[in-house]
This record gives structure tokens, C-alpha cells and sequence, in this order.
């Protein structure tokens, strides 16, 4: 269930406010128990603020519905609202397809229709019919459309737990349309739809699936790698960012400083990987005399460019492998990702990279060795299992605990602190009947404008500026010798206040449209709020409710009744949630 | 009344504290002098530098080739889509490296912005200049894998230890970061601006750098849309609120910084013509605060300043000859239009700007082969009219394969230049020339008592 076009009465409303209030004052659910131990952890909600707090880091923001469902239904055990996340269907990118039906355009294949949402294959020259400042160039050769889907599973999915796993696998295993290479929509879809699919799976099929895909072979480069070529572009970033990591690892994600690899196994791991190409082309389109590359189906091997001598990885190490002479093309890259895979380090890289981008940017050594154990076998014997991988993340006692330590917690990534305000309040947009799909307005691409508010605080979805992603895992919190602050990487001076006054205008709903970037902009729905308006305490309490999952200082209570004090109705209600939503107690996650 | 932190980090108009008990509590002021002339102009006492990061590994190879050597570059760049012929090279003499060079200038490739700068004296380039962390041959760097920087051919890696002058172990701040805690003199105003986002280079305990977005009115860089004054007050009060949480505390600085400083950039003030680029913004947007020199800091003198901006896409795997010549035009224009604003700011003597780069790119490639992978030493920019321009300092490397420069060995050596010169060398130069002491040259490049030349002399220090 989503809020989007759903009305209520105010009474309705006011007095499911009423209702949310007396959960918290005197309702109790039962006890929560945490287990310390195992993939069975049960864990159910101790409080209805501690279920609050739980959506808001397994989900895009906890809407009243989703409280609901995990309260009501579910009786706060997060274990079954998990289970259930992991059953949902995906909800999925476009796929690709030729259109037979373009007049200038022939397919190599027999043609299939396109769906409505599917993407067409494009030649890299744009034909005459898809001209300048039309929706055909928008959505085809920028990553507006892929972004207004990204932004309507974030918003209404009901596979929430899938789509933030998919969107941080997005930002571990990058590639992006900042390589012009790749900047057509159809070049794109089909790496969304495997990290999609795959994002509750295993890690291995992620592996294998990336190593073979078109868009990952063109933006690192793998596709040029050849035998007498070699390029160690795509062989040095799966270590170092998709698998292994730069230092031998403890299970706890500690390390004594030993580098897990050196150059000579960069040169062989770009020996073993080479020999892959794309696939045949979809068609041709004759009026630009253009072929359709196909960046839709798995790269194919061509044994001329393959390297077939003996490659040896980690040489003189604890974890040297050999891969024998005389593998085929398809049979090394399953030798190389059976070998990384395999490694230790990657239980405690890939699970502390999960914790850092759900929970919390410090985790201790222990709750990265929680998940790293999950990691390693699922409970059924099985390694790379990301559903039990994620289950330990958020049920593990240190996620779990209401009082955490002082250096607890994450500043929340543009995304999310916008997802998790509209979800959180809810949401409309000003004229549903402008555009079919309600929430088509924070895909905020505008090659041609003004920069938006997303590019305006560096997170521009699918446009990371290199393959190390919007902001780096290690990026040390300002004025901090001994901790992580990753999403501080691109919080500046700039940024903050580009932060507070996108928040303005979605609270306002005042932002600028534009007809074919931004035809219709969301705004936060704050009816809800408004029969409360007229207590500025009952109305502050409320956001605390909501927004701080009842975590408000005495301190900052205060201020912000103090602040709205001057003004009424439905101005005071924007002021004050203004206040909370961008004070540091919201905008850190704990 | 004592300042809250912010007020001490942000040095609104309002603070408390004078400048000289400021320098009493820091105990490191290593210039004097500067509130002699408070309120009044004096650009005899200013100095900035402009660090310009080429993101990705820029292929120096590619930018500073040799001419009487030629030779040696065709042997192995011969047939590439970038080789540079040598009929389109821009001869230049280098007195202190015995050999002529070339600066490329063809379709694509068009450096001739530098090439003047060259000529005129007023550029240079620091040649073979890397991560090193001690000086070393090759039989050293081979016997010795523990004195080579960690995680030597790592983007992230090269990158944060280029900006911090720290080589091996943990960087969390950076020299210019650094530079600017032993330079501060008082300056009511960010003494380091980043144009180009929140990096390793300009990160400090104490100073933390103005950022500001590459282009746009300079009066609108820090916007902030809710004119309510109730509400502004609360959101600066907000700021102030501790709940003992570490990560709020780090959100709350940089937010109030920005709100405390916004007040200061009350106009856009109008520079010279600039290429419209990402590096010709953002130098334009350097311009603009340099032009304000005596305006921000409370209406005193900036006496220092730091900038930071960046120019991507140097990691050229593939394509190099599209990339990297559209960058490196686009670099040298960039530049040449910058120096142009400085002399028509009356200030060319006082801004010095530098490049600085992950790694160069290796030597041999293929027939086919549309680009390069990682290496290490690589040759930078400098420029300004301090600077002692026309020649190359450092040592050039010997363009051999499995040389006696090359870390590469054997007959897949591919020319990965050992530096005969370290980044901290080269920071350590423009440092002095910016006016560090010799004592607090160690806090500011850890590493340099390795080293038996701390000054490489490409600057004028008087």
C-alpha cells in the first residue's frame, strides 16, 4: 500500500494521529527478545518506536502502512517481516528490446514488441525522430527514465528490502553514465536488472553475472582485454572493490596492514579475464547507418583474445591459487571468481560495506563478525547467501540496541533522507493527470537546465563520478581521528544547505517545474499534521513520533516550539517540520 | 564571552578571541605581522596557492615529451591512436634536464596555452614526482617492497596520499589541511575553499575548507531558502544542541560553518573571461575569492588562502586519444586563461597553481591498444609568476623498458617510472615559498627529513 493519491478525511486523519499516540503512551507489545547467537535470531519489536526504528533501516522510509503490517499483523517480529520481504516478487527494470516497428530500424532477431516500459535499442547517434528536448531523447539517452523507476520502487515497492540492497549493490559494484560510453538508457538496463534479480541471492551469481554483463565490461573496460592487449582496468577493481578489498582481513573486518594482492596478480587475474565481447548486435537502424550494439545480453567468449597460459593469483601467499593452461574462456572466469569468492576476506568486506550503508558507519569488530558468519555459511551450509547476510545485519543486538554508543549511527545519503521524509509523512503530487506515473518527479537528470537538487548535493542515481562511487567507505568523519563518516564525503558547506533547502521546497511543494525534466514535483503531504497545528506541543510531538521514532531531546522540543510559536495552521506545521526534519537528530540515522 | 566552537572554526565578525591570543593558544604561528595592516590592503603579505587534482592518473608521458630523445617515445607509443608525431610537438628547452621536450598540439592534444606560459617563464614542470616515501633505485624499490607506498596503482589509494603527503598507514588529513592550521593568521574567513567538493587535501582537525559549488554567482553559492527569521534562529540554535552523539556533532560544524560564513559573500564580483569548462569555471570561481581578498575576513586581509579544484577522467584505459587530448586542451586553456586573470589582477606573483595526479600511465602500449594502465612518477605543473619557469626540475626519467627507471621488469616490462622525486618534495617547495618555517615543515610533510633536497628551487622565495 503506498500513500500516493489516497485521500482521507481530516478526521480520519486526527484520529489515527490520536490512535499513533496512544501506542506510544501506553500500549505496549510484547517484550522484545534479542538472541546474541546464530541465523535464528528471533527479534521482535519491544516498543513501537523500536519497530519504527527497525523500517527505517531495512526500508526507504517506514510508512504508516508498513507500521501497520510489521505492528499489527506481523506482532513486531521482524524475523517474519523479513521472511515475507524475501518471498515478494521483484520489482523489476525494463528489459531491451528491437523494434521491428521503427521504419528505420531492422532487427537481427525476430522482432518482439516492446512493452510500454521497455527500452528501446538505440543507435549512439540519435535518428531524426528523436529529436533535442523530447521525452524520446530524455528517455533514451539520459538516465531520467531509469531514475523516475528507481525513484517509484524507492517510493511504492513492496520488495523494500530488495530495492535497498539493490541500490547499495548499485553502489559496491558500480558503473555509471558519467562514462558517456554508457549513457544511453538501453546500455543500462540490463546491469539494473541483474543486480535487481539477483540483490537477494548469492553473491556469487553476482559475481559470475557482473563479470559477463555488457555494461560492466564496457565501463571497466573488460571487453578491450585481450591477449595481446591486456587491460587490468576491470581484473584490479573486482578485487579491490567487488570482492576482496585492499588488506588481508580478519572474519571482524580488522586487518594487520598485509595487502591482500600485489601487481603480478593484477597482471594475471587480466590474463585470466580476457577473451570476452559483446554479443551480436539487436539490428541495425539504416538512417544513421548505425549498428544496435547489444548491451542487453551476456558478453560472449572469443578464444583468439584469450590469454590460455598458466596464471597464478596471491602468489607466495596463504591464499596463492593456480589456474591451469588451456581453459577456455568461460572456464577461467569460473576458476578466477570460484577463487575469489571463496577467499575469507570477503565475508567481512562485503558484510561490513552492508552494515556501513543500513546501520551504522563504526560497527564494532564483533557485529562485522556476526555478519561476516552469515556470510560465510547461511545456517544450510550455503556461502554467500545475501538474504541471510542481510538478516544478520539488521538483527544483529548491536542494530537492534535502543541505546546505542555515542559514534552509533550514519548521516543519511541525499537518496535516503529525502525517500525517508516523503514515505515517513507522505506524499502528492500537485496533477496526477500530467504524468501516468505519480512519482515521475525525482528522476532529476536535466542535461540541459539547471542543476537539481540531487546533482546539487552529489548523488545524481546512476551517475556516480568513478567506479569508487558517490562518496568512499573509509572517508574519515569531519574532525575525527578514529572514525568513518562515508556520507560525509559529500556533505559540504555546499551540500548541507543545498540539503535543507531542497527539504524546503518538498515541504512547500514550491519547487520550479519544467515541462519535460520535471513536469510535476512531488511535495510532502502534511494534512495529516494540520489538525494538530493549533497545539504546538501535540504537533511537535508528533513529528517526534514520526520523524525521530520518539528519540527528541527536551532541548531541541523547545527550541522548536518556541520557533513556531509565531506563526499558524498550515505555515506553522511546515516551519515545524522544517526544524525537525532538518535538525542533525534527524538527518543521522540511530 | 567565550566563542562556541563553530564561532572559533567559522571566525564569524563576532569573535572574541583576538588574533594574538589566538596564535598564543595554537602556539605554532609561524608568519607575523599580519594585523599590522588590518583594514587596509596589502597584497604584499598575500599568498594562495591553487591545487588543480587531474582525477584518474593523467598519462604525463602523453604531456611532456622528449624532442631530442624522440626516439625513445616512438620505440614504444609508435602506431597508437595517441602517439604525438613529432612534427606536432611544441619544442621547449629544459637548462637543468640537458634535453629538449615537446608540448603536443595537434586537433586533439592542444597545449599551446602552456606552451606560452612555458616560453613567457612563467610555468614549469616537475618531472618524474610520485608517492615516494624515501629516496630509492631500482634495486632498492625491488629488494625493499616494505619502503614502497601502500597500495601502489590504487586510485583511492594514490589519490589520498598524493593530497596528504602521507604514504604509508593512515592519512585523515591532508597537507594543504595541514599547511593551512601552521599558516593561519586570524583570517575571519575559511582560509582553504574547495570548488571541487569535500576531499582528503584541504581536511583538517581545526580548518575546515569552505566548499562551494564550481560555477554560479558567488552571492548564491550558500543559499539558504527559509527567510524566516524565527526559523533561522532556530535552525542556528539547533545547531548548537550536543546529545553526546559523535556523527551529529560532525553534520552540526559544517552546517553552522556555512551558515556563519554565508554572510561574507555578498556580491559576485565580475573577472576576466574564462573558457567555459569544468576547470575554466571553477578557476573563474577561484578568481572571484581571490578578487576578494581584502573584502572577506571581516574587511582585513586574507593573508592566505588555499584552493582546491579538480579536473576528471584521466583514467584512460581505453580512448586515450579522445580523453586525455580533450582534457589536456581543455587543461591548458584553463590555465592560460587563469594566469591572464592574475596579471589583470595586478596579483600573477602571488598565486601559484600546481597540478598533482593519482600516477602517470604505462609507457608501452600495443599497435591497437586505445589506452594505458596505472604507474607511478609522473610530471606536474607549475604555475605562477613566482614561479622559475622554462625548465623542468626533478629528473626526467630514462624512457627504457625494464630500465634502470622502469619498476616493471623483464620482457612484459611495461615502463612504470620509479620517481626520482617525491610529491613531498614537491609540496615542500611550494610550502616554503608560502611561508612555513623549516620546524613545522615536518608537521606538514611527515616524510621529508628522507629526503637530502627539501626546496626542488622552482620557486622565487623572495
Amino acid at each position: 500500500m503506498n500513500n500516493v493519491g489516497t485521500s482521507y478525511s481530516v478526521a480520519q486523519r486526527h484520529l489515527q494521529w490520536l490512535g499513533w499516540l496512544g501506542l506510544v503512551l501506553g500500549i505496549s507489545c510484547t517484550p522484545g527478545s534479542v538472541l546474541q547467537t546464530g541465523r535464528s535470531q528471533k527479534a521482535i519489536a519491544n516498543s513501537h518506536n523500536d519497530l519504527v526504528r527497525f523500517l527505517e533501516q531495512a526500508t526507504y522510509g517506514p510508512t504508516q502502512a508498513d507500521i501497520a503490517h510489521l505492528e499489527q499483523d506481523l506482532g513486531g517480529d521482524f524475523g517474519a517481516w523479513i521472511d515475507e520481504q524475501l518471498a515478494i516478487g521483484v520489482s523489476d527494470y525494463p528489459t531491451v528490446c528491437c523494434d521491428g516497428s521503427r521504419g528505420d530500424t531492422t532487427c537481427a532477431e525476430p522482432v518482439t514488441a516492446c512493452g510500454p516500459e521497455d527500452f528501446y535499442a538505440f543507435p549512439t547517434t540519435p535518428p531524426s525522430d528523436c529529436p533535442a528536448n523530447t521525452p524520446c531523447r530524455r528517455d533514451n539517452y539520459t538516465m531520467w527514465r531509469l531514475q523516475q523507476i528507481f525513484y517509484r520502487n524507492a517510493l511504492t515497492a513492496p520488495d523494500q528490502l530488495r530495492q535497498r540492497l539493490f541500490f547499495t549493490l548499485n553502489q559496491i559494484l558500480v558503473t555509471s553514465a558519467q562514462d558517456a560510453a554508457i549513457n544511453y538508457a538501453d546500455y543500462m538496463t540490463q546491469y539494473l536488472r541483474m543486480l535487481d534479480e539477483n540483490a537477494l541471492g548469492n553473491y556469487r551469481d553476482i559475481l559470475y553475472a557482473l563479470s559477463k554483463n555488457p555494461t560492466m565490461g564496457r565501463y571497466l573496460d573488460n571487453i578491450t582485454n585481450t591477449r595481446t592487449q591486456p587491460n587490468e582496468n576491470y581484473a584490479r577493481e573486482i578485487m579491490q572493490l567487488f570482492s576482496i578489498g585492499l588488506l588481508v582481513l580478519n572474519p571482524d573486518g580488522t586487518s594487520d596492514g598485509t595487502p591482500s594482492y600485489g601487481q603480478d596478480t593484477v597482471v594475471d587475474l587480466t590474463r585470466t579475464l580476457s577473451g570476452w565481447v559483446n554479443a551480436p548486435i539487436l539490428g541495425r537502424n539504416n538512417q544513421t547507418n548505425q549498428n544496435l550494439a547489444n548491451y542487453r545480453d551476456d558478453l560472449v567468449a572469443n578464444a583468439g583474445r584469450h590469454d590460455t597460459g598458466t596464471k597464478v593469483l596471491f602468489a607466495g601467499s596463504p591464499f596463492e591459487a593456480t589456474i591451469p593452461a588451456g581453459q577456455t574462456v568461460e572456464q577461467d572466469l569460473n576458476s578466477a571468481i570460484d577463487i575469489l569468492f571463496n577467499h575469507s576476506n570477503v565475508g567481512p568486506f562485503i558484510g561490513r560495506a552492508l552494515i556501513q550503508m543500513f546501520v551504522t558507519s563504526n560497527p564494532s569488530p564483533q557485529y562485522v563478525a556476526n555478519v561476516s558468519a552469515a556470510f560465510n555459511d547461511n545456517g544450510q551450509g550455503v556461502r554467500g547467501d545475501l538474504g541471510a547476510v542481510i538478516r544478520a545485519v539488521l538483527l544483529d543486538p548491536e542494530a537492534r540496541n535502543e541505546s546505542p554508543a555515542p559514534e552509533f549511527g550514519k548521516l543519511r545519503e541525499p537518496v535516503l533522507a529525502v525517500t525517508n521524509l516523503l514515505r515517513t509523512l507522505g506524499y502528492t503530487v500537485p496533477d496526477a493527470s500530467i504524468d501516468a506515473d505519480p512519482v515521475s518527479d525525482l528522476a532529476l537528470t536535466n542535461p540541459g537546465g539547471t542543476p537539481t537538487a540531487y546533482m546539487a548535493q552529489s548523488e545524481d542515481v546512476f551517475r556516480a563520478p568513478t567506479v569508487f562511487n558517490f562518496f568512499s567507505p573509509s572517508f574519515p568523519l569531519p574532525g575525527s581521528v578514529d572514525l568513518q563518516g562515508p556520507e560525509y564525503n559529500i556533505f559540504s558547506t555546499s551540500t548541507s544547505l543545498s540539503r535543507d533547502n531542497l527539504f524546503y521546497q518538498i515541504l512547500r511543494g514550491t519547487v520550479a517545474a519544467q515541462a519535460l525534466y520535471r513536469p510535476n514535483f512531488v511535495r510532502s503531504d502534511l494534512s495529516g499534521l494540520l489538525p494538530l497545528a493549533d497545539d504546538a506541543g501535540v504537533l511537535v510531538e508528533a513529528l517526534n513520533q514520526q520523524l525521530l521514532h520518539g528519540q527528541m531531546t527536551d532541548d531541541l522540543r523547545s527550541i522548536v516550539v518556541n520557533a513556531i510559536s509565531g506563526v499558524s495552521g498550515a505555515e506553522r506545521v511546515v516551519e515545524a517540520t522544517f526544524l525537525v526534519s532538518t535538525s542533525p537528530a534527524y538527518q543521522i540515522q540511530r | 564571552m567565550k566563542p562556541t566552537r563553530r564561532e572559533f572554526l567559522a571566525g564569524t565578525g563576532c569573535m572574541a578571541l583576538s588574533g594574538a591570543a589566538y596564535a598564543a593558544s595554537l602556539n605554532k604561528l609561524s608568519l607575523m605581522n599580519l594585523f599590522a595592516t588590518a583594514n587596509a590592503p596589502d597584497d604584499a603579505n598575500y599568498k594562495a596557492l591553487v591545487c588543480i587534482f587531474l582525477f584518474g592518473g593523467n598519462d604525463a608521458n602523453n604531456m611532456l615529451i622528449p624532442y631530442d630523445n624522440y626516439a625513445d617515445y616512438a620505440a614504444a607509443r609508435a602506431g597508437a591512436p595517441f602517439e604525438i608525431a613529432q612534427a606536432d610537438l611544441l619544442q621547449i628547452n629544459a637548462p637543468s634536464q640537458a634535453q629538449t621536450f615537446g608540448l603536443p598540439n595537434r586537433t586533439t592534444y592542444n597545449t599551446t596555452g602552456m606552451f606560452d606560459l612555458y616560453q613567457a617563464g612563467n610555468l614549469a614542470f616537475v618531472c618524474n614526482a610520485g608517492t615516494l616515501v624515501t629516496q630509492m633505485d631500482k634495486p632498492t624499490y625491488l629488494a625493499h617492497p616494505e619502503l614502497r607506498p601502500d597500495q601502489l596503482f590504487s586510485h583511492s589509494n594514490q589519490q589520498d596520499e598524493n593530497q596528504s603527503a602521507i604514504y604509508q598507514g593512515s592519512n585523515q588529513t591532508g597537507w594543504g589541511g595541514r599547511l593551512a592550521e601552521r599558516v593561519y593568521g586570524g583570517e575571519l574567513f575559511p582560509l582553504q575553499v574547495s570548488v571541487a567538493g569535500v576531499t582528503i587535501y584541504e581536511t583538517a582537525i581545526t580548518q575546515r575548507p569552505l566548499v562551494v559549488p564550481p560555477t554560479g554567482a558567488l552571492n548564491q553559492a550558500l543559499r539558504y531558502d527559509p527567510m524566516r527569521q524565527d526559523t533561522l534562529a532556530a535552525v542556528n540554535a539547533i545547531l548548537g544542541l550536543d546529545d553526546g552523539t559523535r556523527l551529529r556533532r560532525a553534520a552540526a560544524d559544517v552546517k553552522a560553518q556555512s551558515l556563519s560564513t554565508r554572510g561574507q559573500l555578498q556580491t559576485d564580483p565580475t573577472v576576466g573571461t574564462f573558457p567555459n569548462t569544468s576547470l575554466g569555471n571553477q578557476l573563474k570561481q577561484i578568481s572571484k575569492f581571490i578578487s576578494l581578498r581584502d573584502v572577506l575576513s571581516g574587511g582585513g586581509p586574507m593573508g592566505r588562502q588555499i584552493f582546491f579544484a579538480s579536473l576528471g577522467g584521466f583514467d584512460t584505459h581505453a580512448n586515450q586519444n579522445a580523453n586525455q587530448g580533450s582534457l589536456l586542451t581543455q587543461l591548458s586553456a584553463a590555465l592560460a586563461a587563469f594566469y591572464d586573470e592574475l596579471v589583470r589582477q595586478n596579483i600573477a606573483n602571488q598565486v601559484t597553481a600546481f597540478t598533482m595526479s593519482d600516477f602517470a600511465r604505462t609507457f608501452k602500449i600495443g599497435a591497437q591498444a586505445s589506452g594505458t594502465d596505472h604507474a607511478w612518477g609522473s610530471h606536474h605543473i607549475v604555475l605562477g609568476g613566482a614561479v622559475r619557469g622554462a625548465d623542468c626540475y626533478g629528473t626526467y626519467p630514462t624512457l627504457a623498458l625494464d630500465g634502470p627507471d622502469d619498476t616493471d621488469t623483464g620482457p612484459n616490462a611495461r615502463g612504470r617510472w620509479l620517481p626520482s622525486t617525491s610529491t613531498a618534495q614537491y609540496g615542500a617547495t611550494l610550502a616554503r615559498w608560502f611561508g612555513v618555517s623549516d620546524a613545522d615543515m615536518l608537521i606538514v610533510f611527515p616524510n621529508i627529513g628522507q629526503f637530502a633536497q627539501t626546496d626542488l628551487g622552482f620557486m622565487n622565495n623572495g
